[in-house]
């Protein structure tokens, strides 16, 4: 199941934070990602200053036991307060979070916020609405899974 | 000084006169000299040469008679009788017979010829002594025998064989006696034993002889007879004083002497002091060697250079009367063709002075009237050409007068030297307020401290060869100039240099640039705000693309979940689905409701008018009271709120949503209040909206005002209240922006609106 490529393989017990201000989006999000890998574990934040706070574990997400940090985050571009290019430059600019992958998921097709979010060192940009399909094959892009585990 | 150009011409002609003159009356009197002195040498050279052949002749003479003399039978017969006891034996003649005989021949021969004072013949025994002679009273007296005695040294004691000589004695003097001088020839008579028997003699008066010598000498000078020994024996005419003889004679007879001349011989030498003319011939005494004697003639030079004298006298008195008179003569000639010539010299010098015009000369002739023809064409020439420059520099002037660009012209140290009517216009000056002032009043006070400096550096680098001019010259600037009121104007200047007669001056082409740069500002802020709109456009497509797409996404996204769900017969979510994909619908419609009004506001509905900020306040307070009254807000405002300019329908929107938006976020507040007032910040008018709310953190501040911009999701809301405020506040020519509270409790919410009437956008 694992190869060298694949040290760390996604699994159940590792949470997804995904942050997005739309409460449906999130939901028809969940609920994609339910079809496609088996995960329970889904935290989610619904502006850019509270993924920070969760990732960074402040605030109200300081207990690393009921908060714990994720493999990987599903990061919409528009949110409240903190813009999600913030978000993910943030995350990008500290050492800690140096294997957190950054998928970003948004309404947006825009060349402009394409091109930002790669140049912020985005790991894959997602256009909404998202398919099992195309998530799956950007996990696999990611190494995050491997083909066996898409296959279950 | 000058001379006049007759002084000249005479000056000129005297001096050549004069050197002429000068010249041809040296050569002349010279010629003349040597002419005269020539001739008067002629006529004693030939005086002197009949003098001396008659000399010679006398003495020749005087050797011929001796010899006849001694062959005289009585002068045999005496010798023979004396031989013989007294008796002639050829004829018994007596001795004394004989002497008779012998005196009655003497004094025959004696008066025949006047020439000899005194003929005898002497005996000689052991001495001589006169036996017979030709007349008593004619013997030579006591001082002279001296001289004239027979000696028988004299001769030889026996016949030579070549035969008798004739002997010549030294001259007798016989000036002391009253007679003149004399010379004795005598011839030796030997006897049959040829011993010395006696001698015939002939005493030759020199005087009877020279008689035409002697006569006095016409005019000054005379005549001196000397023997070869230099002794004077005669003389006539003027007395030459002794010193000069002594000196000059010894040379005279030596230079004939010597030369060995003979008796045409004759030399010219000067005496000794210089004031005689002296001229010498040679008389030789025949059949006598080395006896002569010498004729003299002494002539007092300014005698003979009388006559050369007086023509030198006369020449120079013709000349000098000639010259005076060609002097005056060239004087007034000169003086009558330079009459002319003066005037117009003054004619040329009045023109050049001031141009008027003095009428020239019309009597001229010859060159003096091409001269004048010259320049009367000249005149007119100037005058026609003058008359070009002038009517040229009006055209010129006038062309800068009127040039469209104001035209100011400096000399080399800033001073200005012309300023045309559009600088006037310019600068507000006139032209005799600025000319010879430093152009550093019509600049301000910086340019102008730099300007001497520029001016200095252009000469600089201008006197090194080959060096580009000064960079403020030729180029096109952009400077401030300073108007008259002070007050600063923008110019755009070109500036040239002009070098005229070894002196720069600067041409400075100015233009009002105000007007453009006005034009020039306004467009660069149009230019900016239509950026600004761009910009502002295309965030708000993209905002709005991506607010409108997202309910777009749910619905899509909860229908195919639905569709999934009934396919697989899962019916447990279909009613929660529905519920997504209805609420999303309707979200959708409240955007597009907001899109819709916020469109609306980019036109204002209403034309703008003085606006009350009291009553707008006022109205908008009414207009949200019933939410205020449920979280029981206090709302305080102001008493003294201005009036403003504006739209009083969008003004109230602005409160309204302000007060809104202040009751919706005051969190927890026990005593929420709300404050409308307005503050001075350095005269501006600030009108604020303070609330004790929650507050917005400084960097979320920029964002409130976003289109769709939510900083709470909790709160109800779209997120276009603030967007809507804005737009509605800079519309009007305002701003408005957040003030936080130190404390970082509330919010205070400024903005400003003009008090005057302003065009406001319609975009």
């Amino acid at each position: 199941m694992t190869d060298a490529l694949n040290p760390k393989p996604l699994d159940a017990a590792t949470p997804i934070l995904l942050v997005e201000d739309n409460a449906a989006h999130a939901e028809l999000l969940m609920r994609s990602l339910e079809d496609c890998i088996s995960i329970d574990d889904i935290r989610c934040v619904r502006d850019g200053e509270m993924a920070l706070h969760y990732l960074f574990r402040s605030g109200e997400y300081a207990d690393p036991v009921s908060s714990p940090r994720p493999k990987l985050v599903l990061l919409d571009l528009h949110l409240p307060k903190i813009d999600g290019l913030d978000v993910l430059r943030k995350i990008r600019a500290s050492a800690e979070l140096e294997s957190l992958s950054v998928f970003i998921v948004t309404t947006s097709n825009a060349a402009k916020d394409i091109k930002e979010a790669y140049a912020g060192l985005a790991d894959c940009f997602l256009v909404k609405p998202l398919t099992p399909e195309n998530f799956s094959m950007a996990l696999e892009d990611a190494g995050l899974i491997g083909p066996e585990v898409s296959a279950s | 000084m000058k001379l006049t150009l007759a002084a000249q011409f005479t000056a000129t002609f005297l001096v050549v006169v004069i050197v002429t003159a000068g010249a041809v009356a040296y050569f002349v009197e010279d010629e003349a000299k040597q002419f005269l002195v020539e001739q008067e040498q002629g006529s004693i050279r030939t005086q002197l040469r009949a003098h001396s052949a008659e000399l010679s002749s006398s003495i020749e003479n005087l050797h011929r008679d001796l010899h006849l003399l001694s062959g005289l039978p009585p002068i045999r017969g005496m010798v023979l009788a004396d031989e013989n006891d007294g008796v002639d034996p050829r004829d018994s003649s007596t001795a004394e017979d004989w002497q008779a005989r012998l005196r009655t021949i003497l004094s025959r021969f004696q008066t025949a010829n006047e020439d000899y004072a005194h003929a005898s013949y002497q005996r000689f025994e052991e001495t001589f002594s006169e036996l017979v002679c030709g007349g008593e009273a004619t013997a030579p007296a006591q001082p002279e025998l001296e001289a004239l005695a027979l000696k028988a040294e004299h001769f030889p004691m026996s016949r030579p064989i070549e035969g008798a000589e004739v002997r010549f004695s030294e001259i007798a003097d016989g000036s002391a006696t009253g007679r003149h001088a004399m010379i004795r020839g005598s011839l030796p008579i030997y006897d049959s034993g040829e011993s010395l028997a006696g001698a015939v003699v002939l005493d030759l008066d020199l005087g009877s002889v020279f008689g035409g010598l002697f006569t006095p000498y016409e005019g000054a000078g005379g005549i001196l007879v000397l023997d070869e020994r230099g002794r004077i024996i005669g003389a006539s005419g003027v007395i030459v004083p002794e010193p000069i003889l002594v000196e000059t004679l010894p040379l005279i007879i030596e230079a004939l002497g010597r030369n060995g001349l003979a008796s045409e011989s004759w030399g010219g030498i000067a005496s000794s002091d210089g004031k005689l003319s002296m001229h010498a011939a040679r008389a030789d005494f025949v059949h006598s060697p080395g006896r002569f004697f010498v004729l003299v003639s002494a002539k007092p030079r300014a005698a003979l250079f009388a006559a050369a004298d007086q023509l030198r006298q006369r020449a120079l008195t013709i000349s000098g009367v000639l010259i005076a008179l060609g002097a005056v003569l060239t004087f007034i000639l000169a003086r009558f063709l330079a009459r002319p010539i003066s005037e117009v010299t003054h004619a040329a010098r009045s023109f050049g002075h001031d141009g008027s015009e003095v009428p020239l000369p019309q009597r001229a002739t010859g060159e003096v009237a091409v001269l004048v023809g010259a320049v009367a064409k000249m005149i007119g020439q100037v005058k026609e050409r003058n008359a070009k420059i002038l009517s040229n520099e009006a055209w010129q002037r006038n062309i800068l007068t009127h040039a469209a660009d104001g035209v100011i012209t400096i000399d080399c140290v800033g001073k200005i030297l012309a300023f045309n009517k559009k600088a006037e216009e310019i600068f507000g000056y006139v032209e005799i307020e600025v000319l010879e002032q430093n152009i550093k009043m019509l600049m301000p006070d910086e340019q102008a401290g730099r300007h001497d400096g520029h001016l200095e550096r252009y000469h600089q680098r201008h006197d090194s060869p080959d060096s580009p001019a000064g960079s403020f010259v030729r180029e096109l600037r952009e400077v401030s100039g300073r108007k008259k009121d002070g007050t600063l104007v923008p110019l755009e200047i070109t500036i040239s240099a002009v070098e005229d007669a070894g002196k720069t001056c600067f041409t400075g082409i100015v233009r009002d640039v105000s007007a453009r740069q006005l034009a020039e500002e306004e467009r660069s802020q149009l230019l900016s705000k239509m950026e600004a709109k761009n910009a502002e456009l295309e965030r708000f497509t993209y905002t709005v693309s991506h607010d409108l797409k997202s309910p777009l996404i749910t619905i899509q996204g909860f229908a195919e979940l639905l569709a999934k769900d009934i396919e697989t017969g899962d019916h447990s979510r279909i009613g929660s689905d529905l519920a997504r994909i209805n609420e999303a619908a309707k979200n959708m419609y409240g955007l597009l409701d907001k899109l819709l009004e916020l469109s609306r506001i980019g036109r204002l509905v209403a034309p703008s008018e003085d606006v009350a900020v009291a009553d707008v306040v006022e109205t908008a307070h009414r207009h949200v009271e019933g939410r205020l009254d449920d979280g029981r807000v206090e709302v305080v405002v102001a008493a003294e709120l201005p009036t403003v300019h504006g739209d009083r329908q969008r003004l109230v929107e602005v409160f309204q949503n302000l007060i809104d938006n202040a009751a919706k976020f005051m969190g927890g507040q026990v005593t929420p209040r709300i404050e409308i007032g307005v503050r001075y910040d350095d005269d501006e008018q600030v009108l604020f909206v303070r609330d004790n709310g929650v507050g917005i953190p400084e960097a979320y501040q920029d964002r409130v005002f976003g289109l769709f911009e939510r900083l709470d999701l909790n709160v109800a809301g779209t997120g276009v209240g603030l967007a809507l405020v804005k737009r509605i506040v800079e519309l009007h020519g305002g701003r408005i922006w957040i003030e936080s509270d130190p404390s970082g409790q509330g919010t205070c919410f400024c903005l400003t609106l003009p008090g005057q009437p302003a065009e406001l956008s319609t975009a």
